[in-house]
């Protein structure tokens, strides 16, 4: 049932990763990353990334965009767990194993990846296909994202295109990623617009005063911006229902040794968060375990039950946090019990932990329709794994002997009196019958 | 590098304050127009937003105006780049933002068409708040204020969300009713007539005269036959009953195929004595 292929296993738990930086983590997906440089980028711009990524047990490939040998497949199977990409300026230089098919294929076939788009130049067409696929609306080249009102007045004083993001405003799912609250984040690019998808998890977000603008149309007033307000992300992702996750980053120079240097600046921890989501080794959840059992019983997951048997139903679930599966605690996963309409939904209380894992427990009355009955946990999140299992059992009539009795129902004493009158009667009439005769023999006359 | 780094040393961040701005606007004027024509006009400046909620009908618009002044550059310059009437729900901070037209004369125009409102903004008693921002590039400190409360008139139930993974409403199944039955004081009463009526015929038959007057010459004669036929019957009875409490049928059949041919074969030899007894006249 887990979709984690081999690889060594080692979980990130969420309270731990406000706190965890460039710790001892593991993908629970493997360890091969590809990095597809754009030759345009000088790789010792990104060396404080690269690194972080060494020291997390990547294995490294550093191939170049227009590699002639370079695949994302091996023989049908995938020879890389992750990869990261980066974009060259022109369509050419993208060699075609890496267009939108391939990248979707290498998904489905459970690899993640992160997709840095160049600061300038966004608008290669397969990257625009790939992204349309996910639901994110990549914006036009050479467009900018900029806002007069947090900006870095060293860097950008007139233009006002470097621009400085707030924690506590701009991170949409605190609870997942989550950066030190006194530190800024510094970013330089433009942005793009996300659809409704309820598989995206949306990462980063611009503050309510920014927006993207084309210079060349643009110059003097922005009357048709591409995207404004906190509707314009910055670094987005999705993760597809076999739990692989993508991610798009605006632009690959917040990942730069310049943006991470800067003062005050999140921008190592928030990729650190970024690559620790997208590489399967946060927000990571598996299901231990499954067992249905008639309440108070010790038999497992039988095939059959009866109408209105109380039954028990136990789930156990998981999270990586770095190195281990440890218990995950949440109060809000839900059991359905269903034959074509959910006949229950309940909440599945969390009993304790059991090992490494959480033991969650509920026991309810089997409805009084007998039928095909499934068992269907369907535990999903924005940002965790999802976690879905379905079990199928019978559910039986009652047996002809597991109907109340007649000398339990009220109604029946009238019926049950007349039979055993009627027998008694019968057996007196026997008695009566047999041995009846004249009381005295009457005397023979004689003459 | 290491010099950029020590400059770099404090981003600042500009913070928009409607008093110190550069950029300003005047004589602004909020009315909310219609087909037929303008329903309301209502005043407002930097300082001092609308004091009510602007309620905007379904085939209405609300017009910005305003004039827009630069302090920097009065005279060559009025237009700021980015010039937004944003408006957004307080409650889930989603917003919309309307590009404003402003002139060369610092003339600005915006219109909020009731249509263009973004659907997630519409519901029932959701007000939506109203900000204004002038910025533009450049060293001119920004404006973003904001002027007052509009609430889109919505009369139907509120526009279903986007799809959201998150928990269900739970369900419990309802049961049908268990059956009901009639108190037993009744349905004793009834039971109670039926005695009655098995008294009364059994009654009867005694007045009528039936007596067992020959019980003990007729044992005597055949012991064995009159026993063995009662006691057989009896037991036969005794074997349905048990088998109504729940033996299987069986134990039923085994109890029966030992009691039939008892009941048969002691049931002959009694019917032979009560013809013999037929036969003296004594039956």
């Amino acid at each position: 049932m887990t979709p984690f292929g081999p690889g060594i296993i080692r979980i990130l738990g969420f309270p731990l990763l406000a706190l965890v930086s460039i710790a001892f983590a593991l993908s629970t997906t493997g360890s091969k990353l590809l990095v597809v440089l754009d030759p345009s980028i000088n790789k010792e711009d990104y060396s404080i990334f690269f690194d972080d990524l060494k020291d997390r047990d990547f294995a490294l490939d550093f191939r170049s965009a227009n590699d002639p040998h370079l695949s994302l497949f091996n023989y049908g199977e995938r020879a890389y767990d992750h990869v990261i990409l980066t974009l060259p300026p022109t369509q050419k230089a993208l060699g075609p194993n890496l267009l939108a098919k391939p990248l979707l294929e290498f998904m489905t076939n459970g690899g993640n990846l992160l997709v840095l788009l160049n600061p300038n130049e966004h608008a290669l067409g397969s990257v625009r296909e790939f992204a349309r696929e996910l639901d994110i609306h990549l914006p036009f080249r050479d467009t900018k994202l900029v806002d007069h009102f947090h900006f870095d007045t060293v860097a950008s004083p007139n233009l006002h295109d470097t621009v400085i993001l707030d924690p506590a405003t701009s991170l949409v799912s605190p609870l997942i990623l989550q950066v030190a609250r006194s530190k800024k984040i510094v970013y330089s690019g433009s942005a793009f617009a996300l659809g409704n998808n309820q598989l995206l998890f949306p990462i980063l977000r611009a503050s309510d005063t920014a927006y993207v603008y084309d210079p060349a149309e643009e110059l003097l007033a922005s009357d048709s911006p591409f995207v404004s307000g906190t509707q314009a992300y910055l670094v987005a992702g999705i993760q597809a229902r076999n739990n692989a996750r993508a991610v798009i980053v605006a632009s690959s120079s917040m990942l730069s040794n310049d943006a991470i240097n800067a003062a005050d600046s999140a921008n190592r921890e928030l990729a650190a968060g970024i690559t620790k989501w997208t590489f399967q080794e946060s927000a990571v959840i598996k299901l231990a375990s499954v067992t249905h059992k008639l309440a108070n019983t010790a038999e497992e997951n039988p095939l059959i039950y009866r109408v209105k048997q109380n039954i028990t139903y136990e789930a156990e679930i998981s999270e990586w946090i770095g190195d281990k599966w440890v218990p995950f605690v949440a109060d809000d996963v839900q059991l359905e019990f269903t034959m074509l309409d959910p006949y229950y939904r309940l909440t599945l209380s969390p009993v304790g932990a059991n090992g490494d894992s959480e033991l969650y427990a509920t026991t309810f009355q089997a409805p009084d329709q007998h039928g095909m009955f499934t068992f269907h946990l369907n535990y999903k999140r924005t940002g965790l794994s999802y976690v879905e299992d379905k079990r199928t059992v019978t559910l039986r009539h009652f047996g002809h002997n597991e109907f109340l009795r007649s000398f339990e129902i009220p109604n029946a004493y009238p019926y049950i009196t007349s039979v055993v009158l009627v027998v008694v009667a019968w057996l007196l009439f026997t008695v009566l019958w047999v041995f009846s005769g004249p009381e005295k023999v009457p005397e023979k006359k004689t003459l | 590098m290491l010099l950029r780094n020590i400059l770099v040393a404090s981003l600042a961040v500009c913070v928009s304050s409607p008093f110190v701005s550069a950029w300003t606007f005047s004589n602004a004027t909020l009315a909310i127009n219609e087909r037929s024509g303008t329903l309301e006009t209502r005043l407002f400046s930097m300082s001092v937003p609308l004091p009510d909620i602007m309620s905007l009908p379904s085939s209405a618009l609300a017009r910005l105006r305003f004039t827009v002044r630069s302090d920097l550059t009065p005279d060559t310059n009025n237009k700021p780049h980015q010039a937004y009437a944003i408006i957004e729900d307080p409650v889930t901070k989603l917003e919309s933002s309307f590009a404003v037209d402003v002139r060369e004369n610092g003339r600005a125009r915006v219109d909020i068409d009731y249509k263009t409102i973004p659907t997630a903004l519409l519901g029932p008693n959701k007000p939506l708040t109203m900000t204004i921002v002038l910025a533009s590039f450049g060293t001119e400190s920004p404006l973003k204020v904001e002027i007052g409360q509009i609430q889109p008139v919505y009369n139907g139930p509120a526009p279903a969300g986007p799809l959201r993974f998150g928990p269900k409403p739970e369900i419990t199944h309802r049961f049908r009713p268990d059956p009901k039955f009639v108190s037993s004081t009744i349905s004793l009463f009834f039971s109670a007539i039926i005695v009655f009526v098995a008294i009364v015929l059994i009654g009867n038959w005694l007045y009528l005269g039936a007596m067992p007057f020959k019980l003990l010459t007729a044992l005597a004669s055949s012991p064995l036959g009159h026993l063995g036929f009662f006691t057989s019957i009896v037991a036969m009875e005794i074997a349905f009953f048990k088998y109504y409490l729940g033996s299987t049928i069986f134990n039923l059949i085994a109890q029966v195929s030992v009691l039939a041919p008892i009941a048969f074969l002691s049931g002959s030899r009694a019917l032979r004595e009560v013809r013999s007894r037929r036969l003296k006249g004594e039956w």
